[in-house]
């Protein structure tokens, strides 16, 4: 109700009469080269773009997202690509779209708007964030791939893993982070723009189950056995409890995809269960 | 709220030097409440910046708080954990590793040694599962995965890994994990969704400072039930590789408790510290394990905020100036919470603000602002609450004032009215 209310403020005001509305895709963990089809696809890209009246007004982020959300690489690199966005296309009025990890790099442009002086430039555009997925506060799982045997091992491994992006997304690094750096979680002060949270609560993978192939049926399979990681809700990769520690639930899965299918940690990227259709209603 | 934080910090104000500081430390100290932060000495050698090229340009933005926020002093972060770890070889695994499970559906993942890597990989078939002396049949283990599986799920486990869970209709024991075709080292980490004995460690603050201490409370539960611990161990390490053993000592109550010093140097490398804790009790007979870890910052300070803060009240805004001494040159960040009295004479907040710049060594001072149009309505008296300084170079806390600091002459002059008043 709340965001139908901000949707209609907004449609309201003189300015948007004007807006010229664009969304941007902001993919999770990951070095990205090409995430229109490695990330997103073309299914999912193509019919949230059919919500803008103007289909040209869209972009496909491509950055590091292995480091640090803070980095010049993750950060950095988003505040430029959107910046170039919104400038080459007069974007007055975007929608920004997570997945996963991305949310928290997102959320740290809204958190930190004197980080970079570019930042509040891209924050006063954005109408809001749909966040897929967003490991707002980590997952068990990043603690499972950083961690070693410390008592027993040379220490080298703790500095050896590669991406300082999963070693942000422990659980324990993520509550420092949302409790000092990061707004929107429980006790802390608001996001200057809304932060949606679509949140997954199961994996379904059965092989003679057409939806289990969704987004992929070989990316849905490892995530059955780290859905045992973690408790009763999550989306093979994120506690529920994650996804929703951030701003607001949009909605849950099952409430709103078609058939009550489930959104597993893959499948939240992509045009699954109609999800591609429920964000290009949004625009 | 921590007595001890409390009195240290009590005894840091009667420590501090005498003058505009130690006035406030005293004004501000009263009011301090747990989770606040205040450096009671500077350094000016904080060592290099963690930021490629801190931005030059002075920033600020300001946004108002939805109307629903409650706003929260924060908690120390309690880390629980139903795992542990443990390196075993190729002779054990060949033998039958053995360990306590507490409770049905264990997941169990074994990863090879970086350097043996895929060649030790072990598969499904090679695995043989006993509980309590019963031999599983093969279609115990469920839910199996190889880090091929693994990785396209996102999770980057090391070549050769199997992962897998144990039916939880097999229940829980003593179980002996055996794989005679073993090659090199593994790593077994072992994981008890479903179990009811969990390892809670928390350290008390969440930003410390170099060259000061931390305090860190280990726990043993079997549900409610706080277990006897039998043994325990701990590690800090920082960010750049280092690393420091931590002793805990139990206190007799069923919890272990440790306090120690930190080093003087900050990290080089970005990132948090994490002290790592192994803890062990008897439950029915067994030793049952758990590995647990939580993070920190470590910073080094090098800014604290001024005295008292200034309000102006101007046309198009209402702004602070928040002094700040820094003891070396770097780009400052200020942000605070503004609260104003709505109808009912009750403290409210508004808006949040942001400001950025850099100050060289010595005083200067940051201004916040706040457009009338955040202030809803809100009449005076105002005030700034949540008041932290950051060190934007280093991504270092430096202060953080829940109840704010005080407003040079407008502390006993509360007024009514609207702005223009």
């Amino acid at each position: 109700m709340r965001r139908f209310l901000t949707a209609l403020l907004l449609l309201s005001a003189p300015l948007l009469a004007s807006a010229a509305t664009g969304v941007a895709f902001v993919h999770g963990t990951g070095k990205q080269t090409d995430a229109y089809n490695d990330y997103w696809q073309s299914k999912m890209v193509n019919t949230v773009r059919d919500g803008l009246s103007n289909r040209a007004n869209y972009v496909v982020i491509n950055c590091d997202f292995e480091q640090y959300m803070w980095d010049s690489r993750a950060a950095g690199c988003l505040a430029d690509q959107l910046t170039s966005f919104i400038n080459s296309k007069n974007i007055t009025d975007m929608v920004v779209i997570t997945h996963s990890n991305g949310g928290n790099v997102m959320r740290w442009i809204m958190s930190n708007p004197t980080y970079d002086s570019r930042y509040p430039n891209i924050i006063s555009k954005i109408r809001w964030v749909n966040a897929l997925a967003p490991s707002s506060a980590g997952t068990p799982l990043a603690d499972a791939v950083i961690a070693g045997n410390v008592f027993e091992s040379a220490l080298g491994w703790l500095l050896g893993y590669k991406s300082d992006a999963v070693r942000m997304q422990q659980v324990s690094w993520m509550a420092y982070y949302n409790s000092s750096y990061l707004y929107g979680t429980s006790g802390r002060p608001s996001l200057p723009k809304g932060f949606w949270a679509v949140v997954g609560t199961d994996v379904e993978t059965a092989i003679w189950d057409g939806d289990s192939y969704c987004g992929g049926y070989s990316l849905n399979v490892g995530l059955e056995v780290t859905q045992a990681w973690l408790n009763s809700c999550s989306d093979g990769f994120l506690e529920c409890s994650s996804q929703s520690a951030a701003g607001r639930v949009w909605f849950q899965d099952k409430s709103r995809m078609a058939g009550g299918e489930p959104l597993s940690h893959n499948q939240s990227r992509r045009a699954c269960f109609g999800l591609e259709k429920i964000l290009r209603d949004d625009i | 709220m921590n007595l001890s934080k409390l009195l240290a910090a009590a005894l840091a104000a009667t420590l501090a030097p005498v003058g505009a500081h130690a006035a406030r430390d005293a004004q501000a100290d009263a009011q301090a409440v747990a989770g606040d932060l205040a450096p009671t000495a500077l350094v000016s050698n904080a060592g290099k910046t963690l930021r490629d090229n801190p931005d030059q340009q002075p920033v600020s933005f300001s946004w108002a708080i939805e109307a629903d926020t409650k706003l929260t002093p924060a908690k120390p972060f309690v880390s629980d954990s139903r795992e542990f770890w443990t390196n075993v070889d190729a002779l054990d695994l060949a033998k039958g590793f053995r360990f306590q499970t507490t409770a049905p559906g264990a997941v169990i993942r074994i990863s090879p040694t970086t350097s043996v890597g895929s060649k030790a990989a072990i598969a499904p078939g090679d695995i043989s599962l006993a509980i309590d002396g019963r031999q599983l049949p093969a279609t115990a283990l469920t839910r199996t995965a190889t880090s091929a599986q693994l990785k396209a799920a996102g999770l980057d486990f090391a070549e050769g890994t199997l992962a897998f869970r144990i039916d939880p209709a097999e229940g829980s024991g003593r179980v002996a994990l055996t794989a005679k075709l073993a090659a090199g080292d593994y790593l077994i980490h072992v994981t008890e969704p479903e179990s009811a004995t969990v390892a809670k460690l928390s350290a008390i603050s969440d930003t410390a400072f170099t060259g000061g201490d931390q305090e860190a409370r280990l726990q043993l539960f079997d549900g409610a039930n706080a277990l006897p611990i039998k043994r325990m161990n701990g590690i800090l390490t920082a960010p750049d590789g280092r690393a420091f053993d931590v002793d805990f000592h139990t206190d007799g109550k069923g919890q272990a408790l440790a306090d120690f010093a930190l080093p003087a140097k900050a990290s080089d490398v970005p990132g948090l510290w994490e002290l790592h804790a192994f803890v062990a009790a008897e439950q029915n007979g067994e030793l049952v394990m758990r590995d647990v870890k939580s993070a920190f910052a470590v910073v080094a300070p090098i800014g604290r905020l001024g005295s008292s803060m200034q309000m102006h009240d101007s046309a198009q805004a209402l702004s602070f100036d928040v002094p700040v001494k820094a003891a070396m040159g770097s780009r400052f960040e200020v942000r605070a919470v503004l609260y104003g009295t709505d109808v009912d004479g009750k403290q409210v907040p508004l808006a949040i603000g942001h400001a950025a710049d850099w100050i060289d060594a010595g005083n200067g001072s940051v201004k916040l602002s706040f457009d009338h149009g955040l202030l809803k309505g809100a009449n005076a008296p105002f005030e700034l609450r949540q008041v932290e300084l950051y060190d934007q170079s280093r991504l270092a806390k430096q202060e953080a004032r829940w109840n704010g600091l005080p407003l040079a002459g407008q502390l006993d002059k509360p007024r009514r009215g609207t702005l223009a008043d």
